[in-house]
């Protein structure tokens, strides 16, 4: 092998030109936005959270729901699991177990307070049922023992609020992904159309984006909160306000894609698949759809965050889900009272982690966007 | 000799991206003394621009200058190491109070949203500190010196207002107007049309020598070089090469790339003047022209009047002529003839107003202007187009063997994939494209190999008929001359007829059988190629090739 050792090197490098010469977009731009390390890590964190979403029932110990609730531990501050305590060391996990206690020093109140008694942290426990993939499981990742354990404590109503922040990304995730898909859908029509066919079709609907994008979003939430029934379930709130988003965010999108169509039909190498041939609909699939995928792909991107953003605000405002269903802007809702900022700071928790979901989606867009056109890079 | 003004040792510039170090120049030394001028001549990527930036300090952040490269220009106040400044207060220096730059495009160059007049004495103002009433009159009389008509009105309009020569003169007035001893022209007449070019070279003569600065000539161009340069460096890659004398270098070139260079320039000379008009290849019983032009109107509409009257622009105005079977057809004019719009109507891409275009092979006969659906699809596998900028007309996504087989697919012209892969292998051959190479995109090739790709998809469905606009427009000299060699040898292996489509006279000279002149819609002469210029008959042919730059050939 020795005496060849120069020679595989040189292959290396003339394969490594090959792949560059024969590489397609895709490839090209994965290559550039590797090379963009807040992108990448945007990216990682990213793929935690959407796995967070997809895994919720697995990784939560308990019923994000009343049905799982510790009405022995309600408005609980969180339990961290530990290794040392007053009595010593051990190599399991373990949280102290709570009581509930009334006595002449709680002037006869109902507290709860820890004692000394261990609760070791167990792996795969079988707890509640859930359905993943089809299959009825009831495994979890991790559960104690004896009774119940808070990681991130527990609200007003002793749900936990570690169960109900990962079925929450879950929620906002799927809402934003309808939420885009509809924009998404009707941008490509009607950005489409306006941007292929130009000429009137163009005025019109460019007058239809721009009144879209007119209406004052709060005063048309505030109406709308006003005329969703109270008696709505929590799937038709999932679904109108889903709806809703997609309806109002597609004109920003449209707009996008028209440019993109407007600015690629008049190249020459469109001009040059007429000569060949091609009828309308070959050359919209065939040359304008590949050259601006990319575009499309870093938009939808970015479009997602302000979906989760939407869906929050509007939650926020009491339109949107409601208590028992779990999604972020329920989450946040909840923190807004004087006694949670007061007392029971862990409320706060899934603040951190909205913020963090929001900017990863920004961060691997301003990645994409970077790396959206592989062919601009100077030779 | 004089003293000298500016003197370059060593330069070394460096791009230095993400992943990579791109020497852009290396070991550059040349010296420019007062009242010279120095052509410096190259390629694209030859780094020409480079050097010419540098001296200004023009060059992006991630340039980087080596140890050991020096830049002194010398001034009233001693000389001054360009490399050595600081800051905007210092880089004015070289920024308008010792060297002017003029740029190939003009429209480019000036603000869009300030007057002209507003742009000439700002810098006035700067530079030399005058007072705003002192400004505008000398930049009034800069302008009457460059040959603008009216200055006084000229001055208070903005650079869309002025013609393409207008903006070029303009621009020059604005960078001589600070009295630098060093003026940069980085390709200034390369976006002129050549009647207009040779008005604004001899404008530069004339200001050479009344001002008596030196001068720095960057062009691709050895013809103009060869008409205003006292000295030529002729750069690749980065180096120069040699560099002497224009008599030298041009009559005796020392090194092999100039040579080569040299030996690509397309020349007017006695052979092709005194040659015998060709006749026409007569194919088998017919010597029916292949596509005929009779009283062809163009017109676009401009505008439309409140009561619904369009307004129309006429790009062609009844233009009749005949395109011989198996010829290579010229069609010359400057910007804004319609000989491209015309030659777009021949294959239905833009439609006509009145007249006929009728195209006839011998199998069939079409009436353009009446093409039905399937009629238009037959048509488009006989006549094809090659477009000028080969980077804007091959699909970036597709492979380059999806773009040659294109036509084929689209038209259904083969049975089965293998036969299309049989026909795309074929024709790469023909056009001496690598067969390995049809599974790369695009971005892999230069210009040269992209028009040849382009060339490929043009030819894939057998036309008979080829139009070829400004095919070679915007590639480099020696690729152009390979690409020209292409198209002679693909024309005649497969019994071609190609209408050219060129403003470059020299290049049509050298290629065409037959050539017409347009001017403003019109056809101005059409003759055969010796006779039309040995004996131009008609003003204006005879003023554009007087104007057409020369290669001295010594």
């Amino acid at each position: 092998m020795a005496l060849f050792s120069k020679a595989p090197a040189a292959d290396k490098d003339v394969e490594r030109d090959e792949s560059y010469y024969t590489a397609g977009q895709y490839t090209l731009i994965w290559e550039r936005f590797r090379r963009k390390r807040s992108a990448v890590v945007a990216l990682a964190i990213l793929i935690a959270f959407i796995l967070c979403g997809v895994f919720a029932p697995f990784l939560s110990p308990y019923e994000p729901n009343a049905a799982g609730r510790n009405a022995d531990y309600v408005n609980g501050a969180p339990q961290i699991p530990q290794f040392c305590d007053a009595a010593g060391c051990s190599i399991r996990p373990f949280i102290h177990k709570v009581e509930r206690y009334r006595g002449a020093d709680t002037n006869f109140r109902w507290v709860t307070r820890p004692t000394e008694e261990r609760n070791y942290v167990v792996f795969f426990p079988s707890g509640w049922d859930y359905k993943f993939l089809g299959l009825s499981m009831d495994r979890h990742l991790f559960g104690v023992e004896d009774g119940f354990m808070h990681v991130f404590g527990t609200d007003s109503g002793g749900k936990d609020i570690f169960s109900r922040l990962l079925h929450s990304i879950g929620v906002s995730l799927a809402v934003g992904t309808i939420g885009v898909l509809i924009s998404f859908v009707l941008a490509l029509v009607i950005g489409g159309a306006a941007g292929y066919f130009g000429g009137w079709v163009d005025t019109i609907l460019q007058a239809l984006m721009d009144t879209v994008k007119a209406v004052p979003t709060i005063p048309l939430f505030m109406a709308m909160a006003a005329f969703v029934p109270q008696e709505w379930s929590a799937e038709e709130r999932f679904f109108f306000i889903s709806m809703l988003l997609g309806l109002l965010g597609w004109s920003t999108l449209a707009r996008r894609i028209r440019t993109h169509v407007l600015a690629e039909r008049n190249a020459e190498y469109v001009l040059a698949a007429q000569l060949s041939g091609a009828s309308a609909a070959q050359i919209i699939r065939r040359h304008l759809l590949p050259s601006f995928t990319s575009y499309i792909i870093v938009d939808l991107v970015i479009s997602f965050p302000y979906m989760v953003l939407s869906e929050t605000a509007l939650s926020f405002i009491g339109l949107g889900l409601k208590d028992p269903v779990n999604s972020l802007g329920v989450m946040l809702q909840n923190v807004t009272r004087v006694d949670v900022l007061l007392n029971y700071q862990w409320y706060f928790i899934p603040v951190p982690f909205f913020i963090g979901l929001v900017l990863a989606f920004v961060f691997v867009g301003d990645g994409l966007r970077d790396a959206a056109d592989p062919y601009s890079e100077p030779k | 000799m004089m003293e000298k003004l500016l003197s370059v040792r060593d330069l070394n510039v460096a791009f230095e991206t993400h992943d990579r170090t791109v020497e852009a120049v290396s070991g550059v030394s040349f010296d420019v003394a007062p009242g010279e001028v120095l052509g410096l001549v190259g390629e694209s990527g030859s780094g020409k621009s480079v050097t010419g930036r540098s001296l200004m300090r023009l060059n992006p952040n991630y340039a980087r200058f080596s140890e050991g490269s020096s830049m002194v220009i010398n001034s009233d106040g001693g000389p001054v190491d360009i490399l050595s400044l600081k800051g905007n207060q210092q880089l004015r220096k070289v920024r308008g109070d010792l060297i002017s730059m003029i740029f190939q495009e003009p429209i480019a160059s000036f603000a869009p949203a300030l007057t002209i007049g507003k742009q000439m004495t700002e810098q006035l103002m700067l530079h030399r500190g005058m007072s705003y009433p002192e400004a505008r009159e000398l930049s009034i009389d800069m302008l009457d010196r460059v040959g603008i008509t009216m200055p006084e009105k000229r001055i208070d309009q903005y650079a869309f207002e002025l013609s393409g020569g207008m903006r070029q003169r303009a621009m020059i007035a604005t960078a001589l107007s600070t009295r630098p001893k060093l003026l940069i022209a980085d390709e200034p007449t390369t976006a002129l049309d050549v009647t207009i070019q040779a008005q604004v070279l001899k404008l530069m003569k004339e200001l050479i020598a009344e001002f008596g600065m030196g001068v720095i000539f960057i062009t691709h161009d050895l013809a103009v070089i060869s008409e205003i340069a006292d000295r030529v460096a002729v750069m690749q890659k980065g180096k120069i090469l040699e560099q002497g004398t224009v008599d030298e270098v041009i009559r005796a070139p020392q090194h092999a790339y100039t040579k080569r260079l040299l030996a690509a320039v397309p020349r007017i000379d006695e052979s092709i003047l005194n040659a015998p008009a060709k006749p026409v290849k007569t194919e088998g019983d017919t010597d029916k022209p292949i596509v005929s032009v009779k009283d062809l109107t163009i017109q676009f509409s401009i505008g439309k009047s409140l009561l619904g009257r369009h307004t129309y622009f006429t790009a062609v105005d009844k233009v009749s002529f005949d395109i011989p079977k198996g010829s290579f057809f010229g069609l010359v004019g400057e910007s804004g003839s319609g000989k491209t719009t015309a030659g777009r109507s021949m294959l239905k891409i833009n439609n006509f107003a009145s007249g006929s275009v009728t195209y006839d092979d011998g199998d069939v006969r079409y009436d353009i202007g009446s093409l039905k659906k399937a009629e238009l699809k037959d048509y488009r596998s006989r006549a094809q187009l090659i477009f000028q900028d080969p980077y804007a007309a091959l699909s970036p996504r597709m492979t380059v063997r999806d773009i040659i087989a294109e036509p084929l697919e689209m038209m259904k012209l083969t049975k089965n994939r293998s036969e299309t892969n049989e026909r795309v292998k074929e024709i790469a051959r023909l056009c001496k494209l690598d067969v390995e190479h049809l599974r790369r995109f695009p971005h892999a090739f230069s210009g040269g190999q992209r028009q040849r790709i382009a060339i490929a998809r043009a030819l894939v469905s057998r036309p008979k008929f080829i139009i070829a606009d400004e095919a070679v427009a915007a590639l480099d000299v020696s690729i152009q001359a390979e690409i020209l060699d292409l198209l002679k040898s693909l024309q005649k292996e497969l019994g071609l007829t190609i209408l050219f489509i060129s403003h470059d006279l020299a290049v049509v000279a050298n290629l065409c059988d037959h050539t017409v002149v347009m001017q403003q819609g019109k056809v101005v002469e059409s003759a055969p190629t010796p006779e039309l210029f040995r004996n131009p008959q008609r003003d204006y042919t005879k003023a554009l090739l007087a104007a057409a730059p020369v290669l001295r050939a010594g």
